[in-house]
């Protein structure tokens, strides 16, 4: 009668799995520092080439600021165009960039830009600017994905954390930071690959226009080596507002410029801009202020920014005395042609 | 105009003596026969017997002379008032530099369609944007 103790598969300690992997990721290293990528840039680079992936996924979009908030959003990516959908509260709303650009809200067009700036992933110029560190695959919601730790490089903040695919360098989940923890967080929560985008919906004849407009008063730069993409104009609820479209490679900044005289925006609370007094919106980095003549808004999506230093280049303060002299002429004077008829 | 009677303007030329024969020939037939047009013509002749009589005037010499020679017409008719012109002129258009320089007053920016242009422009990048959906309530 053979004994229990041979009919017990024998539990052998996995030394071979272990050499096995041990190789493997010797193998892998190597051929990182062979090929001389580092793995941030490797996987930088990878999120770039996701630009051109075809895909259909929904996200979770958190905000734990001040008001917290949630929304769900729909992304459509392909060769096609690209738009992101969210149906919070009963308003509808579709963005998308290609060859047509524009907004949607209740089925009608709001905004029609035929050639919308084109702002492009650059890991260059994101590693430039951040200590990215790269982390070992770790499983998230039954998914591999490597974190890739942003830390600025000029005041060392840690800035946000991108949880990519290391295959196929599609972000699934992004989480930003604030100097008291996370401050949002988006998630994929399901996708579907190589699904084609619907076609966007063409944006004939909206109310609001947005075209291309060279613009000498833009800085070519701005702190935290924010570079300037392009220059628009846009006729929005009857006023002409200049928009500059600047990047670091990986953020997007606007600058909306126009002639006026700025109040307390609703929602914005004062905040000291260093040469001026402004106003903070909710957001990670919207802000108001005057400016001379004009008004000027940014918005920012980078977390902790100082936006006494980001807006140092741009024009700050209260009109000059010509100025408030120009505006009671001008009031005298559209009073003169009302009364005229 | 009434057909029936000679114009206003053919009785005025009978009265200067610019009608030709058969017009002058035409016009005395019908005044023979109309007395409306007959009180017409009388009083056509009365008014250019009137201005007939008045004594002759001379011309002021400050207008001749703004006739003959242009340049000093121009100044003779500006005169003394020049001043008060230029200073009218250089008030209407400070005040219309102003009206046209000067910035419009309480003038709000749009923020909700600032910020939606923001994130419009940013659709579909990976990481751009989205936080904004939240944000912003949409």
């Amino acid at each position: 009668m053979p004994s229990p103790d041979a009919e017990r598969p024998r539990a052998r300690f996995p030394w071979g799995l272990i050499a096995l992997a041990v190789v493997a990721g010797l193998v892998v290293t190597g051929s990182d520092k062979a090929s001389g990528q580092d793995p941030a840039e490797k996987y930088m680079t990878k999120m770039a080439e996701a630009s051109d992936a075809s895909y259909q996924a929904r996200k979770l979009v958190v905000y734990f600021g001040e008001p917290r908030s949630t929304a769900i959003v729909e992304v459509q990516a392909g060769e096609g165009g690209r738009f992101v959908r969210a149906e919070t509260g009963g308003e509808f709303v579709r963005m998308w960039n290609g060859g047509d650009h524009g907004l949607v809200t209740e089925g009608e067009v709001r905004v029609h830009d035929a050639r919308p700036p084109s702002i492009p992933f650059r890991p260059k110029r994101v590693l430039d600017k951040f200590h990215v560190h790269a982390g070992s695959v770790t499983p998230v919601a039954g998914v591999g994905l490597v974190p890739l730790d942003l830390v600025r490089k000029s005041d060392g903040r840690m800035i946000e954390r991108i949880w990519v695919h290391p295959d196929n360098g599609v972000v699934y989940r992004r989480e930003l930071f604030d100097r008291g923890g996370l401050l949002a967080m988006t998630e994929m929560l399901d996708m579907k690959w190589g699904e084609k985008a619907a076609p966007a919906p063409r944006a004939v004849g909206g109310q609001d226009r947005a075209w291309p407009a060279r613009d000498g008063r833009a800085p070519k730069a701005l702190p935290y080596d924010y570079g300037l993409v392009s220059t628009h104009e846009l006729d929005t609820e009857g006023r002409r507002v200049n928009h500059w479209v600047y990047s670091d490679g990986m953020h997007t900044l606007s600058v909306f410029h126009h002639e006026g005289s700025l109040n307390q925006p609703d929602g914005f609370s004062p905040v000291d801009l260093g040469r001026t007094a402004g106003f903070v919106g909710p957001g990670p980095g919207t802000w108001a202020w005057q400016g001379g003549r004009s008004v000027y808004v940014v918005v920012a999506e980078e977390t902790q920014l100082d936006p006494a230093e980001l807006t140092k280049n741009l024009a700050q303060g209260d009109p000059s005395r010509v100025s408030r002299l120009g505006a009671w002429w001008a009031k005298g004077y559209r009073w003169v042609a009302d009364l005229l008829g | 105009m009434n057909l029936d009677h000679l114009s206003r303007e053919l009785l005025s030329a009978l009265v200067d003596g610019e009608c030709g024969p058969d017009e002058r020939r035409h016009a005395h037939e019908h005044v023979q026969r109309c007395s409306e047009c007959r009180l017409v013509l009388a009083d056509l002749t009365a008014v250019r017997d009137l201005v007939e009589r008045l004594p002759p005037l001379e011309a002021p010499a400050e207008l001749m002379a703004a006739v003959l020679h242009p340049r000093g017409r121009l100044r003779a008719v500006v005169g003394g008032r020049r001043k008060y012109l230029v200073a009218a002129a250089a008030a209407a258009l400070t005040i219309s530099l102003a009206g046209v320089a000067a910035p419009p007053v309480d003038d709000q920016p749009p923020i909700d369609a600032l910020v939606t242009r923001h994130v419009s422009v940013n659709a579909g990048n990976q990481t751009s944007g989205e936080v904004l959906f939240a944000v912003t309530g949409r």
